[in-house]
Parts: C-alpha cells; sequence; structure tokens
C-alpha cells in the first residue's frame, strides 16, 4: 500500500498509524460485502456503477412491460366478455330465422303466428338486454357514450298496434360519442379497439326481429325494406295487414327480414365477432413480445445489478480473514518494546 | 604544577551537565511521541573549546551545541500539499454522497424515473376505461408521486448546497483563530531566535497550527529569515505576514454587489472575502470565492461541491458545481411538465375565432381544465401558477411573469378530484357548449405520447430569463438517465480522488515521520548510552574529589 523507495527509518506511530488504517480498510469491505449479501445487489446507487443511465432505463423497462401485461390481463377479460354476449347474440338471430321461416310458410293459422310474433318480440327483448350489456361499469357496445345503455326505446313508439311488446321500438342512443370508439394500448406500439358503436353490431338484428314480430303478429312496418344491407330506420308507422287480402303481403314481408337476419349475423355481428378473434390474437402475441422484452430487462439487470451471493460471501471472508490477521499482527507488533527489555 | 585535580573536577562536571542536557532533550522526545506535529529535536557534542596551555593542555571536556530540530521543510510541504487535498476531496465526497442517495438504483425507492414511469402507465391504463374512479384516482395518486419525487429531489439537492454554504462560516472562524496564533507565534518566535537559538516548542506548535490551516484552506508558506512564516493564498494574497493575520470574511452582503445571487433554495449564497476596510465602514470587499475553490482544503472543496456564482446573477442555475448541474436538469423537468404537459392537457384550439386557446378537453362532468390545469406550481403566499397573459395556453412566459427562479421545489397537482381528470376531448367545435362523452380517452391518447415526444430538457434554458428555453431535447427519460450518468460520473470521479489523495496523504506522512517523527527504540537505546557516560561523569568526580582530598591533605 504504502510505496515510495526505501524506508531509512520508522516512527512509533508510523506503525500503529498503518495499522489502524490496514484494520479501517477491512471493516469496510466487510461492510461493503455483508451490504451486498443482505440487499442482493451489488450495484444500489450511481456511485456503484458506470452505467447508473442503462441501469435505469432497464428498470423503467421492466416496470412499463409489467403494467403493459397487467392491463393485457384486464383488457382480455373484456374483450373475452364481449365475445361471448355476441355468441349468445348469433344464437338469438338463428333462432329468429327458424321462427322466420316458418312463419313465411303459408301453412300457419293466424293463432299460431300470433304466438311465434310472441317468441320473437322475447327473443328481441333478449337481444337488446344483450346489446345493452355491462363490464365492470360501462357499457361496451355504446361506443363512447358508454356510461348509458345504448339501445332504449323510441318515442314515438309504434302507433299500430298501440300497446304490448309490439308497440316498443328501440334505437341506438344519438348521444354525441356514441358513434365513436377507443383504443387501449397492448404494448408501446400495439393498441386495439375495446369497444364498439352498438348500432353497427346490433342495430339490423333488432330491427330484422321487431319487423318479424310485427309481420308475425299481423302489422306492416314502415318505410318498408328494399335494400337488406342498407334499410331505412322503422319510423313507428305501419299499419295491420287486413286478411286475406294481405297474406301475400305478409308472406313477402316475413321473407324480407329473413334477408335482414341474414345479414345482421354475417355483416354485423359475425364482422364483429371475428374482429374480436383478431384481437384477442393480437393480444396474445403482443403478450409474448412484451414478456419475452421483460425477461431480457431483467436478465440485463440481474447481471449488471445483482450481486453474486458466492462472490460476496467468499470476498466477505477475505476481508474478515484479513482483519483477524491485522489485529493479530497488530496486537504482537505494537507490544514489542524495547522498555521490556530494559 | 598544573592543577589537574581541579581540571579533572570541571571535566567531569561539564559531563555531567552536558549529558544531563541530552538526556533531558531524550525524555523530551519520549514524551511527546503522540503529540500531533512533534519535531524529534537532538543536541549534538562538541568539545569544549578554551584558551591552549601549553604542552600540558589534554582538552577541556564536553560541552552542548545548539537545539536543532530534525525537520525537512520539502516533506513538511509535501505533507501539507497532500493534507490539503485529502481535505477538498473528503468535504466533497461527503456532500456529493447525500445526493447520490437521492438516485436509488435498485427500484425500492419513488425516485423521478420510477414515478415518471408509472404516472404514463396510469395514463395507459385509464385510456382502456377513461370513466373509471378507480383507474382516475390511481392516476392522481401516481401524479403525486411524480410531483413528490421532483420536489424531494430537487429540495434534497439544495439542501446539500445549503450546508455546504453555511459549513463555510464555521471553517473560516477556525482559520482566523489559526491565523491570529500564528501571528503571535512569529512574533515569539522571530524575538527569542534573534539571539541564535532555536524555539522548538514554537516552531511546532506554529507547524502544527500551518497544518490545520492547510488542511482548510490550501495555503503556501514560506519561512522568512527572521523566523516568521508568510502564509499565502495563490495568486499572492496574503494570510499572516509577520505579526500581521489578514481575517477572512463570509458575507451575504459584500460591498461589491448589493444583490448577491440566490442558491437553489432561494437562499443568499455566501461570499468569502477580504475586507480591505478591516472593519471600518464602508467595506471594500474583495471576492476570494476562485482563488478559495481553486487553493483546496476543505473551503475549497465545499466551494466546488456549493458552486461559485458572479455576483451580477439572478438565477441560482447560473452558479457552477455538480449540485447546481443536477438541480438545473431537475428544474428543467418539472418546467417541461408544467408547460408542454399542461399545454397537451388543454387541447388543441375548440374555435379559430376567439382570440387565445379555448381549451377542448373536458372532464367527467363536463368542465374544461385551465391553462396549468394539471400540474402547477405553490408560489410563496399560497398562490398558483396563472396564464399571466391570457392566452389560454401554459407557457415559460407565464412561469418568468412570476420573478420566481425555481418551480421544481413549488411543484404541485392542480387536481384533487379525481372526476376532474379531463381524459376526453370535446368533440363539437363551439366554444361556449361542451359534448361530453364519458368514454373519450382522446386527450389521455395525446398525453401519452407525451412519454416518448423529444422535450426541452437539456439543462435550464437562460438561466437569467425563466421564459428563455432549453435548446437541448431529449425524452424524459433519456433526461434522467443522462442525468444519473453525469452525476455519477462526478463523484465516482470524486470518490477516486479521495482514495488517491488518502493514500498520497499516507505517503507524505510516512516520508515526514521518517525525518521527524520519534522512536521510541532509538530514544532508549541513546538514553542507556548516556546514563552510562552520566555514571561514568559522576565517577570521575569522585575521583577528583579524592584526588583533591589528598592533596589538601597534605597541606
Amino acid at each position: 500500500m504504502i510505496s515510495g523507495g526505501a524506508m531509512s527509518r520508522v516512527s512509533t506511530n508510523y506503525l500503529s498509524g498503518t495499522l489502524q488504517f490496514g484494520m479501517a480498510d477491512n471493516r469496510l469491505k466487510i461492510a461493503k460485502y455483508t451490504e451486498e449479501i443482505t440487499s442482493g445487489f451489488k450495484v444500489i446507487t450511481p456511485a456503484d456503477t458506470a452505467q447508473p443511465g442503462l441501469i435505469a432505463g432497464l428498470r423503467e423497462l421492466d416496470g412499463r412491460m409489467q403494467s403493459h401485461l397487467d392491463r393485457m390481463k384486464t383488457m382480455r377479460g373484456g374483450l373475452e366478455y364481449q365475445e361471448s354476449v355476441l355468441g349468445e347474440s348469433e344464437n338469438v338471430v338463428q333462432r329468429a330465422l327458424e321462427l322466420a321461416t316458418q312463419g313465411a310458410n303459408g301453412t300457419y293459422t293466424a293463432e299460431s303466428r300470433a304466438k311465434m310474433a310472441e317468441e320473437v318480440f322475447g327473443l328481441r327483448d333478449q337481444l337488446v338486454s344483450l346489446a345493452n350489456s355491462s363490464y365492470q361499469g360501462t357499457y361496451p357496445f355504446a361506443g363512447n357514450q358508454d356510461d348509458q345503455p345504448p339501445f332504449t326505446t323510441q318515442t314515438p313508439s309504434y302507433t299500430n298496434p298501440a300497446t304490448g311488446p309490439g308497440s316498443q321500438r328501440y334505437g341506438y342512443t344519438t348521444a354525441s360519442g356514441a358513434d365513436g370508439t377507443r383504443s387501449a394500448e397492448l404494448s408501446d406500439t400495439v393498441s386495439v379497439r375495446v369497444n364498439a358503436v352498438g348500432s353497427a353490431v346490433f342495430g339490423r338484428a333488432i330491427e330484422g326481429l321487431e319487423r318479424l314480430g310485427r309481420a308475425l303478429a299481423g302489422y306492416r312496418t314502415d318505410p318498408s325494406v328494399t335494400d337488406p344491407s342498407a334499410p331505412p330506420s322503422p319510423d313507428g308507422t305501419g299499419a295491420a295487414y287486413t286478411f286475406p287480402a294481405d297474406n301475400a303481403a305478409q308472406a313477402s314481408d316475413i321473407r324480407q327480414t329473413i334477408d335482414i337476419l341474414k345479414s345482421a349475423s354475417s355483416t354485423q355481428i359475425g364482422t364483429e365477432r371475428s374482429s374480436l378473434g383478431a384481437r384477442l390474437n393480437k393480444l396474445q402475441s403482443a403478450r409474448s413480445v412484451v414478456e419475452v422484452a421483460q425477461v431480457s430487462a431483467r436478465e440485463s439487470l440481474s447481471g449488471l445489478q445483482d450481486a453474486d451471493i458466492a462472490e460476496s460471501a467468499t470476498n466477505l471472508s477475505e476481508a474478515k480473514t484479513a482483519l483477524e490477521a491485522t489485529m493479530t499482527v497488530s496486537g504482537q507488533v505494537l507490544r514489542l518494546t524495547i522498555l521490556d527489555y530494559l | 604544577m598544573v592543577n589537574y585535580g581541579a581540571k579533572i573536577l570541571n571535566t567531569a562536571s561539564g559531563s555531567l551537565s552536558a549529558h544531563q542536557a541530552l538526556i533531558s532533550v531524550l525524555s523530551n522526545n519520549i514524551a511527546n511521541v503522540n503529540t500531533p506535529g512533534y519535531v524529534r529535536r537532538s543536541v549534538s557534542l562538541e568539545a569544549r573549546g578554551g584558551p591552549s596551555q601549553g604542552a600540558g593542555d589534554f582538552g577541556h571536556g564536553v560541552a552542548v551545541g545548539p537545539l536543532q530540530r530534525s525537520v525537512d521543510g520539502y516533506l513538511d510541504k509535501l505533507l501539507r500539499e497532500a493534507g490539503a487535498d485529502k481535505s477538498s476531496f473528503e468535504a466533497q465526497e461527503g456532500l456529493l454522497s447525500r445526493v447520490d442517495q437521492l438516485f436509488d438504483l435498485t427500484g425500492s425507492t419513488s425516485t423521478i424515473g420510477k414515478s415518471f414511469t408509472e404516472f404514463f402507465s396510469a395514463i395507459s391504463d385509464l385510456r382502456a376505461n377513461p370513466s373509471s374512479i378507480e383507474l382516475r384516482s390511481g392516476l392522481l395518486n401516481k401524479a403525486e408521486n411524480l410531483v413528490s419525487s421532483i420536489r424531494d429531489t430537487f429540495n434534497g439537492i439544495s439542501s446539500v448546497q445549503d450546508e455546504a454554504d453555511s459549513r463555510m462560516t464555521s471553517e473560516v472562524a477556525e482559520i482566523n483563530t489559526f491565523l491570529d496564533d500564528i501571528a503571535r507565534l512569529n512574533g515569539v518566535i522571530s524575538n527569542q531566535e534573534s539571539g541564535g537559538t532555536i524555539v522548538g516548542d514554537e516552531r511546532d506548535q506554529r507547524d502544527e497550527l500551518i497544518r490545520k490551516v492547510t488542511e482548510k484552506v490550501g495555503a503556501s508558506v514560506i519561512e522568512q529569515s527572521d523566523g516568521s512564516a508568510y502564509l499565502s493564498l495563490p495568486g499572492g494574497f496574503p494570510l499572516v505576514s509577520g505579526t500581521t493575520a489578514r481575517h477572512l470574511k463570509v458575507t451575504e452582503d459584500p460591498s461589491f454587489t448589493t444583490q448577491v445571487p440566490p442558491l437553489l433554495s432561494g437562499r443568499p449564497g455566501r461570499y468569502v472575502v477580504y475586507d480591505y476596510a478591516q472593519g471600518r465602514t464602508p467595506s471594500q470587499d474583495v471576492d476570494l470565492s476562485e482563488v478559495i475553490r481553486s487553493a483546496g482544503g476543505t473551503l475549497g472543496g465545499l466551494l466546488t461541491v456549493r458552486g461559485t456564482n458572479s455576483p451580477t446573477s439572478t438565477s441560482p442555475f447560473s452558479g457552477t458545481g455538480p449540485l447546481v448541474a443536477a438541480a438545473s436538469r431537475v428544474e428543467s423537468m418539472a418546467r417541461v411538465l408544467l408547460t408542454r404537459f399542461n399545454e397537451v392537457y388543454n387541447g388543441p384550439d375548440e374555435d379559430n375565432t376567439t382570440a387565445g386557446l379555448q381549451s377542448s378537453a373536458v372532464d367527467l362532468d363536463g368542465n374544461t381544465p385551465s391553462a396549468f390545469g394539471f400540474f402547477t406550481a405553490q408560489l410563496p403566499g399560497s398562490a398558483l401558477l396563472a396564464d399571466s397573459d391570457n392566452d389560454g395556453i401554459a407557457e415559460l412566459g407565464d412561469l418568468a411573469a412570476t420573478g420566481e427562479f425555481t418551480f421544481a421545489d413549488k411543484l404541485s397537482l392542480a387536481i384533487s378530484d379525481p372526476r376532474s381528470i379531463a381524459a376526453a376531448r370535446d368533440v363539437d367545435t363551439n366554444p361556449n357548449s361542451v359534448v361530453l362523452a364519458s368514454g373519450n380517452a382522446d386527450n389521455l391518447v395525446a398525453l401519452s405520447a407525451l412519454r416518448t415526444e423529444k422535450v426541452q430538457l437539456g439543462v435550464v434554458g437562460d438561466p437569467q430569463d425563466v421564459s428563455v428555453p432549453s435548446t437541448t431535447s431529449m425524452t424524459f427519460e433519456e433526461g434522467y438517465q443522462e442525468l444519473l450518468t453525469q452525476f455519477g460520473g462526478t463523484f465516482s470521479s470524486v470518490q477516486f480522488g479521495s482514495k488517491n489523495a488518502e493514500a498520497r496523504f499516507l505517503v507524505a506522512q510516512q516520508r515526514r515521520d521518517q525525518q521527524s517523527g520519534v522512536n521510541l527504540d532509538e530514544e532508549f537505546t541513546q538514553l542507556i548510552k548516556f546514563q552510562q557516560a552520566y555514571q561514568a561523569s559522576s565517577r570521575l568526580v569522585k575521583s577528583a574529589s579524592e584526588i583533591l582530598d589528598t592533596i589538601i591533605g597534605l597541606l
């Protein structure tokens, strides 16, 4: 430690000074290695490393990746919920199509059709409540106006019939924002839509069910539909059929709803279902990418920052040994005095 | 007949007193073996002179020569210089290690970097469900952590600067006391040594005082021909000249400026000066800051860390030193939050007709935020930051209008109610009406992008003009990482310098001790030698006495 050429003379205090310095130095080392072992870190503050910026950056990356993973768990729950709602909606539409096919068949009596109408309105109500599902306090199918159920009864309701489920006319909210959606982040670079504009998913199906129910119950619905791919919304008018003159008209109206419901199933509900499937896949692959990034960051951090317990323990043992040796030497050397021999 | 009896008696008694003197010197060395700064003394023996008495002259015995101190001026100088370096580095290391603790890298404390990341993660979380009160509360919580971490880091740095500043007063007080004592000893030494003898004790005391002074401020020492020590600072400024000591003064109110530049905490930064008027009014102060900073010693170390500032400046950020550099970066971060973040938070202008920015951001109750709507600063007197030019935009000019220079220590949140977070953007363009969609997160999307936007960090822009931004841009994260790297590098150099200085000090001490230190083995061995000579001389006295008795007996 002390160099600088040959020493020609040593004062009494020099020896004790050197030994004290040696002991203090060893004690510092013991403290340092003990801290490494107890904290698990050999780099704690910028003084301990030449790369504090890198370590801080890796730590922030780790934290950010973790928050992405946590958020993806929540988002996945939401998207899977929407997927299950659409699955059930599909079943509702299929059942309605069966009823519509039967109803278009001219062999059914008016009473039978009235009974089918009842079931169809039941299906309509079920579909509306599916469209108005809420998940964790918000309505995923209400666009960005997600604190209100998206489908409500409109006024004026149908004038014909004046009462009963056939008179209820459902429509999508016109509140501003309901026509917009939002996206949320899966990772630093990928985000996905998390909600939907309900009218683009359920609008046609609900309308189709209403028209079907009304037709089976004996009522027209105006405006009449010419192109099922872009029907104008019912406006609440529609007179009752007069039988037997309107038998063919009734059958034709029922068949039209088959087209509407099929279109609803494939172009609205079906499209949103595939979109959800695609988004869930995106989430899955984003998750893998984020997990890999996190593992890589953690490995680098570990290499840069973690104490190697075995190495620290060895160093600690060496420092202890050195301290013990210094103390032994101090005891022996400092006691040497010529006074014992005089 | 020659009276050899008397001669023998003379010689023997002379030897007795000479050897007594030697033993006395030895005993002084032994007694002072542990005295700091003690220089080993010795006295040489010389054959006593006297008039020659011709053929029967066999010598006149032994006499004691002048007292000598085993001192080497060059080794002493090396030791002083090493001591000054060691003290300077120790002072710097002690202060800087406290700032080092503010930047924990293990993720266990809420550092600026960690709370920044968590804040932006909370923004991303809220994007997924903007009307959730729970997520909004979470965002406010993380925002509060970010504000606290910036304030605490800045205050941590400024309190270290304050401590360095106040320690200067006590160090200078001690220095002045030592200078007075040195001047007094100069007088004693030059008086007593004018007769040709060396005054060992006073010289030892004076050397020790000089060493203590140079540990505190790296002065240089020259011994004058009359034995007095001349102490001066680099550049020739005298501290002790003969019996005159020139006191240093630490003042917040030097005569060369009407307004002292503030420290980071706002307190006035003290100057170390020499007052030519020596207590009479008006003072005629000369700024010694730079001289002392480069001289080293504890005071030099304190000034290096605290930094020095030009007397004409008004901002703490024009000072030098590692504390100001680090605090400057933290301050830039606060200013970016206060300006750019608030600007984005307010959203684009609702319409292009009404003068000023009409905020298009909207909260859960349909309210729009003010210009400093998310982050603000608590000014003295409980006022908050305001849009001074009423243009609806949070700008550096609004910060400058307050007359303050530091905002990192005043940073706070403008929002306390989670419903007041404006996550959405108003969709219509009429500034008089708000169209509110609870699930709209467009404002949060824009805020998210700030995490990776290059903002004006660098260091604080023009320190004298708060309205001038930094010219260097980087992301927040890059800014924080660069702060760590730069501070870490500075601190590491100081630690390295400190270790080297300590090693050099020990070498210098050993070399000086080699020359001037007491070795008990040597002293006791000499003691035996002189004791034997003393015993032999006393036996001689007995023999001489017997001879004389015999002669007298013959009479």
